[in-house]
């Protein structure tokens, strides 16, 4: 049988992730009703033993095409294109920043400081255009969500600020 | 009541002169919906200082019209940028979404109000003149039915996924399992809650399906400059041709819109079941019985109608059971029915008797909501379409800060955010590497439901599977889901001999 070439095989490598994470999950959830009564484990024994037999029959599937050489493992359809990787994550640490500080800042601030380096990180050069849509967003946000339907949001200096002046 | 012309036309002139009420519920109801994490069971909530000061009438009307509104505006977003607003917007984002990629966003927008309102107003309707028959759909439907109902939901799953059947299951049952994530019904044991607390009451909803949709959207989005594609024409003196358009696309398909409007209606009647199955099951019906099924998931028009018209005939479905029997059948209803309990109204069928303008006025107002919602967001169409084009460097982070904020809004509690970005990473990984997101979701979505009809089943039977094909209306439903199973192999069968038989 001809071998294709590295460059001509499908890259699956990415495609054993979802498996792999829903099979570790799968064997998780059944240590945990392990030792339930069959009431509380029934459901979760079924399903867990049905998806580790799907992720089984995909990885086998997988391996046969590799043996085949109709495919590699390489994880290249997951990171193309390459050029937004870094602003990828820039944006996935700015949404770990803002769950961080949101319950301090409050909801105001926090939304005002994630637009401003977000825009940032996705190339957006303009001083103005930066504090005007960030400084905008933020405040339509304040106004719809707390002072109208007074969702409860976490409050910070803002809201206070704003809060003692209406 | 016995109804005749001048009484049914003196209760609608009647609830009528609540106009006042019903267009600015409407107009909050869409908003409220185009908002991922708000919905309207929170804004009731939100808004119960001023629900419970007005009149009982008053109120129920705001609360109904309000309800409508945010099914149609959680399509918005799930057009437009491929974000649900509400979880029964979810399967618009099928082909909407690759509508709005495709340039037609304007016309997928007008195609789905006209869908929406067409699909609420004939709910409505077929509601206020079959109430009295419609409520008893609900003492049929038991646990042992309502599993193979959620078996449609499953079947779906692979049907959505049909390009490669394994990955699309793998997604849907590794949705089925998270969904059983938190302590079980029966002696509140912990299962896979990793040990947090925030768990214990199941995987928020919400957080999961912002976290799907919304944060994988919009890590895959900074790929390109803007959301709509360029060879999509963004005529802006075509203010009205592209909306006419999808107005016709509506028009053709008006049967489409009628029968799964039903589908909507029937389920949203089925205590506990909502619009995010209702609107799945339409579209996997809808592709089921269609000559184009492989036209699904590249922006087909069905594959819009369909779940939209479902999404909003589950609204006047869900309040029968609330009228006719005084029993929730969801969540907003089980919020309307506090709120209406604090004003001393007791609902059941002698609210039929004694108040029939209050009564019979919650559908004639849903009819109306639907009327003015057609004509009052179908101008906007052009405009909102608009947001296709805003560049992506904005559009992003305010759709991130936004939606992490909407995680967070059900349930107040920072843990929901960290769900939402979680899930939003899972989503992701699996859309560049080809498993269905909406697959996930609706595993999700069902993972509990099915555990717990199930599990009531067994209990009834003392854990005897047999239950499960014991009635007749179960065996029925078993017999349409083969049927449903086998038609797409049956269909292709009668092509292979008609092609034979021309051949010959």
């Amino acid at each position: 049988m001809d071998q294709p070439d590295s460059k001509n095989k499908r890259p699956a490598g990415g495609d054993l992730i979802v498996p792999l994470l829903a099979g570790s999950f799968a064997i998780y959830y059944i240590s945990t009703v392990w030792d339930l009564p069959w009431e509380a484990s029934a459901s979760g024994m079924f399903l867990g033993s049905l998806l580790l037999l799907l992720v089984a029959l995909f990885v086998l599937r997988t391996g046969h095409s590799l043996y085949r050489g109709t495919v590699s493992l390489s994880l290249r359809r997951l990171i193309e294109p390459r050029q937004f990787q870094g602003r990828r994550l820039g944006l996935i640490a700015l949404m770990i920043a803002f769950i961080a500080v949101i319950p301090y800042l409050g909801f105001t601030l926090t939304m005002f400081s994630f637009l401003l380096l977000a825009m940032l990180v996705l190339g957006v050069r303009s001083v103005p255009r930066l504090i005007g849509v960030a400084a905008i967003t933020a405040l339509v946000g304040y106004a719809l969500f707390i002072a109208l339907l007074n969702t409860p949001f976490p409050h910070g200096p803002v809201e206070a600020l704003l809060g003692s002046i209406f | 009541m016995h109804w005749d012309f001048t009484q049914a036309l003196d209760l609608f002139l009647h609830t009528l002169g609540y106009w006042w009420v019903i267009i600015p519920s409407v107009l909050v109801g869409i908003l409220v919906g185009a908002i991922p994490g708000l919905n309207a069971a929170n804004t009731i909530i939100m808004l119960l200082p001023l629900t419970l000061a007005m009149k009982p009438e008053v109120s129920l009307f705001f609360m109904v019209s309000l309800y409508c509104a945010t099914h149609l505006g959680g399509g918005i977003p799930a057009i437009l940028i491929n974000v649900p607003g509400t979880g029964g917007a979810a399967a618009s984002t099928l082909d909407g979404y690759p509508m709005a990629l495709k340039g037609l966003g304007q016309q997928a927008l007008a195609m789905s109000f006209v869908a929406a309102t067409a699909g609420g107003l004939i709910a409505s309707l077929a509601t206020l003149f079959l109430l009295p028959f419609l409520s008893r759909i609900g003492y049929y439907v038991h646990s042992v039915e309502m599993v193979v109902i959620m078996l449609f939901g499953i079947i779906l799953i692979a049907a959505i996924a049909a390009k490669n059947m394994l990955k699309g299951l793998i997604a849907g049952v590794f949705g089925l399992l998270l969904g059983g994530i938190g302590a079980d019904a029966i002696y509140s044991a912990p299962r896979a809650t990793f040990g947090f607390l925030e768990l214990y009451s199941g995987l928020p909803l919400v957080p999961v399906m912002i976290g799907l949709f919304a944060i994988s959207e919009a890590l895959l989005m900074i790929e390109h400059e803007i959301v709509s594609s360029k060879t999509g024409a963004h005529d802006k003196n075509a203010v009205w041709a592209q909306t006419r358009e999808g107005i016709q696309m509506a028009g053709q398909r008006w049967w489409h819109i009628v029968w799964t409007s039903f589908i909507g209606l029937v389920i949203g009647i089925i205590p506990g079941a909502g619009a995010s199955i209702a609107s799945f099951v339409a579209y996997q019906q809808s592709r089921m019985y269609s000559k184009t099924p492989e036209l699904y998931g590249t922006g087909h028009p069905e594959g819009l109608i369909a779940p939209e018209a479902a999404n909003n005939g589950v609204g006047p479905g869900s309040l029968v059971p609330l009228m006719a029997i005084g029993v929730p059948g969801g969540e907003t209803s089980a919020v309307m029915l506090i709120v209406l309990q604090y004003q001393g109204i007791v609902l059941g069928p002698r609210l039929f008797m004694t108040t029939p303008y209050l009564a019979y006025g919650v559908f004639i107002a849903m009819v109306l909501a639907y009327l003015f919602m057609l004509l009052t967001i179908l101008p906007m169409a052009h405009h909102l379409s608009r947001i296709t084009v805003v560049s992506t460097k904005y559009l992003v982070p305010i759709i991130i800060a936004f939606t992490l904020v909407g995680a967070f809004a059900p349930r107040e509690y920072g843990f929901d955010m960290v769900i939402a970005l979680v899930f939003g990473i899972l989503g992701y990984l699996c859309r560049k590497t080809g498993y269905h997101v909406a697959a996930l979701l609706i595993g999700v979505v069902l993972g509990p439901y099915i555990e717990r009809n199930l599990m009531r089943a067994l209990r009834i039977s003392d854990g005897k599977v047999g239950i499960l094909f014991s009635s007749t209306l179960g065996n029925m439903l078993w017999a349409m889901l083969v049927f449903t199973l086998l038609l797409p192999w049956l269909r292709q069968q009668w092509h292979r001999m008609a092609a034979a038989k021309h051949a010959a």
